[in-house]
């Protein structure tokens, strides 16, 4: 393989017709084994170029499930599409016909890829997940039913299946034949009875069973209702311990949770780990100037812009006044030998300089815009340093420097 | 060769066919291998990539460098042993094949003969001919051409 692969490309593996193959709009590579398609996804695996591999099913011989499973064990976030006139593969994302057209083909994809999509509850934080307090390994169930020990195991160490261990318990204790906590009635099956799930002011739901009577539902409804208010009050007292009341941005108490977590994450998986620290150029001045709530105002707004550049995976810090950290977790790609610094951190840094200094305060008056700046430092693991106090104090050290060099600036992994 | 003396730098994939794995287990005993087993060369070639994948990122850490060795342990009952051969001196060149023969691990000598029987006949685009030049070459003789 001369040419590098781009991204989005697809792979066609077997006997393609090569006027159907030229329809296709992404970049192609074509091989004629599996083997290849295998030795395709390695060559790439480190830039994550390759989106769809597709298989003539004539190569799958009589084991088209260990084929497969080859391409997924060395990229698992593949597209894998079969094209076969007889059968069905259960490995496969999708199976289409052989003489498919372009149309369908996309069709397929863009199918497959929105099946995978995480639905967008998952995409608020698991606060747990990210401090390291989730840990299901810690997590033991008593040794014959479910009990409320196990509750309160489910709420210290996998808090995300609570729901589903409280589920759980209650189809024991019941014998119910369907028992589920829905969001809204509507949802509910038809023959199921439906309670709401109410503790004092604060709904969580709803619970659905059948196989039960409506004053068995309502007395294990407020049961459950109690159960689930421990939960959500044990989730607001966490936020309220390691979020910024003010900008909503997370404290320096996460930062150094989060930040011991993710550095052990990046050591395992051998993947760099930037932290950027910067500061509000002459803060002091627009608080003096304009009070303290246009000081407020400024410290919301960075904080809003900045959460529109980072990435999912990111976290914004607030760890001083005006002083801020910002975590880029997002994995880079496993370093690849002779490797740099990462610099697609360092678009995004300069990227948020210039949001800052095009941003429009209101409460400090039509003068003031385009006059705020921000001076920041980066350091990057394993380059700069190789533990948590050694990198923040590179990024700190660095932000000196931006300060020294006439403020408005973001220094990366250079040192004077 | 000498196996015992470089097994512990070694990352090894053993391709056995299902009904010999004692054979392959007996190996891996013997010459104290670090090894995974797979019985299909798909799977092996895939774990082949994983390490070597693996091994390029433990290098960009200054990590010890470790070999990759494919192990074929009566890999003559499995279908397309030598497309994989093919493959992975294609795209994982790094990777040392060797064979169970006579109760000792060789190189295996017939992987390169196998990979070029596969290789497709290069393609030798000619320039193109006038029909005196292909009469000569074909009958050795010129064409014979009314004269003026």
């Amino acid at each position: 393989m001369t040419e590098r692969a781009r991204r989005g490309t697809v792979v066609f593996a077997g006997d393609f017709n090569e006027e159907f193959v030229s329809t296709i709009q992404q970049p192609v590579r074509r091989v004629r084994t599996v083997f290849d398609a295998i030795g395709e996804l390695t060559s790439c695996s480190s830039a994550g170029v390759i989106e769809t591999v597709i298989v003539d099913d004539a190569l799958l011989l009589n084991t088209p499930n260990e084929y497969l499973d080859a391409l997924r064990r060395v990229d698992p976030s593949s597209v894998l599409i079969v094209t076969s006139d007889s059968k069905r593969i259960a490995q496969a994302d999708a199976v289409v016909p052989k003489n498919t057209t372009e149309a369908h083909l996309t069709s397929a994809i863009a199918n497959v890829k929105s099946q995978s999509q995480p639905d967008s509850n998952s995409t608020e934080i698991d606060l747990d997940e990210v401090l390291g307090i989730a840990d299901a390994s810690k997590y033991v169930q008593g040794d014959s039913s479910l009990g409320d020990t196990d509750l309160v195991r489910a709420l210290m160490h996998v808090p995300s299946k609570f729901k589903s261990i409280l589920t759980d318990l209650l189809k024991q204790q019941t014998n119910w034949k369907f028992c589920k906590i829905i969001d809204d009635q509507p949802s509910a099956p038809k023959d199921a009875l439906v309670a709401p799930l109410r503790y004092g002011h604060e709904e969580h739901g709803f619970l659905a069973a059948t196989g039960t009577t409506k004053d068995e539902l309502i007395r294990w409804s407020h049961w459950a209702a109690c159960w689930l208010e421990l939960s959500r009050k044990q989730r607001q007292l966490k936020l309220l311990a390691y979020k910024d009341e003010l900008s909503g941005a997370w404290n320096r108490r996460f930062l150094r949770t989060c930040l011991s977590r993710e550095m052990q994450i990046a050591r395992d998986q051998r993947r760099p780990l930037t932290v950027m620290i910067f500061d509000i150029d002459d803060f002091k001045h627009y608080n003096d100037r304009w009070g303290h709530d246009a000081g407020d105002d400024i410290i919301r707004e960075v904080v809003r812009l900045l959460n529109t550049i980072i990435r999912k995976g990111d976290h914004v810090c607030r760890i001083g006044g005006d002083e801020f950290a910002v975590i880029f977790c997002d994995p880079e790609p496993p370093r690849e030998i002779g490797s740099n610094h990462p610099t697609t951190i360092e678009v995004l840094a300069r990227r948020f300089r210039e949001q800052v200094a095009d941003a429009r305060f209101p409460k400090l008056g039509d003068e003031a815009t385009g006059v705020l700046s921000i001076s920041g430092g980066l350091a990057t693991f394993p380059w700069d340093a190789s533990d948590i106090d050694g990198l923040l104090e590179k990024a700190d050290q660095r932000l000196l420097q931006s300060k020294r060099h006439g403020k408005n600036s973001i220094t990366i992994g250079k040192d004077e | 060769m000498n196996e015992k003396a470089n097994n512990l730098s070694t990352r090894c994939v053993v391709l056995v066919p299902l009904e010999r794995i004692d054979a392959a287990r007996h190996v891996i005993q013997r010459f104290e291998l670090q090894a995974t087993i797979e019985h299909h060369p798909a799977l092996a070639m895939a774990e082949i990539c994983l390490h070597h994948l693996q091994e390029k990122n433990a290098q960009a850490w200054n990590s010890e460098a470790q070999s990759i060795r494919l192990l074929l342990v009566h890999a003559s009952e499995i279908d397309d042993v030598p497309s994989m051969i093919s493959s992975i001196h294609r795209y994982v060149p790094n990777v040392q094949i060797l064979e169970l023969r006579n109760g000792r691990l060789e190189e295996c000598e017939n992987c390169s003969s196998v990979v070029d029987a596969l290789e497709e006949p290069p393609m030798i685009h000619s320039e193109s001919v006038d029909a005196d030049e292909l009469s000569m070459l074909l009958d050795n003789e010129p064409l014979e051409v009314d004269e003026p």
